[in-house]
């Protein structure tokens, strides 16, 4: 431990020019030009908004929202002095997005008995599917991970699953514009599953990597 | 109440030139805001060691989050925000180091406990380690004198090895006491 003296005269020597943060709406801009201009250049032919039908852009609107709702979450509770962010606004966002997943299952002619059938089979094995979700959630995560220190993200915990949530939905929504399968079973097992577990795994090091920072 | 607001004035007056890069501004403004911490974090500390580091942690995090700070809102609620903060982070990390030690890190551990009990000073060991209670002679024996590790002793008697340590750690003070009484 350094004598105070030397402490601050350390941190008086370490003084830098204050670079101006941008605001959330910046950060929310790049994420989706990260996503659109990288996803249509790996992807080439297969990045389509128009050959998905109804659902799939009720469901891309509803990752969007959800993950545009996370990422302002992140944003605000890196500054010290947020307490809590209005509920309403949360529940707001929330229930629009749950909103328009209701709808897009919904419109899935005779739900029930199509699940209590379906067959696994119909899963449509396809690996690129999770390769990609794994690489678009770790690019979009480094890029929040980076700007988050920017700000002061002392409240990690919180700052680190906004972020994720964020990271993977907009990696799930940009997913579902490339994917054109069809079977609900390849959604849950190649998409959402895969999006869980990248989701839980990136809480665990964003936050590890912003307490160390902080 | 008037000398708080003269220093929330005066804070933000410094702050805001720091901002402008005045490195004399930020020095004054460190110093003056290292007390009001001090106040602040005796309040959680009373070991005047741990406040210090903890001061220290919490003049780091402010040096770093200094530009996030925006000039329209009050100095100190974003000053006690950062101290608040720093001081349950500190606070976390000592509760989950103490959950995983028997006893406070400044008490001396059986550990280190020193073996160098001469025996030709004509000591009666034996008869010390028979006034202690039986559990604490055995943690005893099996450390310091079968020379077992904790581990090994933890598996030959059946009990957890924190229990094997805070038996040993007792009878340690327990013979200490006796040797002392006995003139070593």
């Amino acid at each position: 431990m350094r004598d105070e003296s030397e402490l601050i005269g350390s941190l008086v020597d370490d003084l830098k020019p204050f670079k101006k943060t941008w605001s959330f709406w910046v950060y929310w801009f790049v994420t989706l030009i990260i996503l659109y201009v990288a996803g249509a250049i790996l992807t080439n032919d297969n990045f389509d908004f128009v050959a998905s039908d109804s659902r799939h852009a009720y469901e891309s609107l509803a990752l969007t929202l959800v993950g545009t709702w996370a990422l302002f979450h992140a944003f605000r509770y890196a500054d010290p002095l947020t307490h809590k962010v209005g509920t309403l606004a949360r529940l707001s966002a929330v229930g629009i997005g749950l909103f328009c997943l209701s709808i897009y299952f919904t419109a899935q002619p005779d739900f029930v008995s199509y699940f209590a059938s379906s067959s696994w089979a119909r899963a449509e094995i396809e690996s690129m599917c999770t390769l990609l979700l794994l690489g678009a959630s770790t690019v979009i995560g480094i890029w929040l991970g980076a700007s988050l220190t920017r700000l002061a993200p002392m409240k990690s915990t919180f700052v680190s699953f906004f972020a994720v949530v964020g990271a993977s939905s907009f990696a799930t929504m940009f997913l579902r514009l490339v994917c054109h399968a069809s079977s609900p079973e390849h959604f849950l097992l190649w998409h959402y599953l895969p999006a869980v577990g990248a989701t839980l795994v990136g809480y665990i090091a964003l936050k590890a990597f912003l307490r160390s920072r902080f | 109440m008037g000398g708080s607001n003269e220093n929330e004035l005066r804070w933000k007056e410094l702050f805001l030139k720091t901002q402008k890069g005045d490195k004399k501004a930020y020095n004054q403004l460190l110093v003056e805001i290292s007390r009001y911490v001090k106040v602040c974090v005796r309040r959680s500390f009373s070991n005047e060691q741990i406040a210090e580091e903890v001061c220290q942690e919490i003049l780091i995090a402010f040096h770093k989050a200094k530009h996030t700070y925006d000039p329209d809102k009050a100095f100190k609620p974003w000053l006690a925000a950062i101290i608040r903060f720093k001081t349950i982070d500190h606070l976390r990390r000592a509760y989950r180091k103490k959950e995983k030690e028997v006893f406070p890190a400044s008490d001396e551990t059986i550990l280190d406990a020193p073996t160098n009990i001469d025996f030709d000073t004509g000591i009666d060991l034996e008869r010390i380690l028979k006034g202690l209670p039986e559990k604490q002679r055995k943690a005893f024996q099996l450390l310091k004198l079968k020379g077992l590790s904790v581990k090994e002793a933890a598996a030959e008697t059946g009990w957890s090895e924190s229990n094997v340590k805070v038996s040993a750690h007792r009878a340690y003070k327990l013979l200490r006491k006796a040797l002392l009484e006995e003139g070593i």
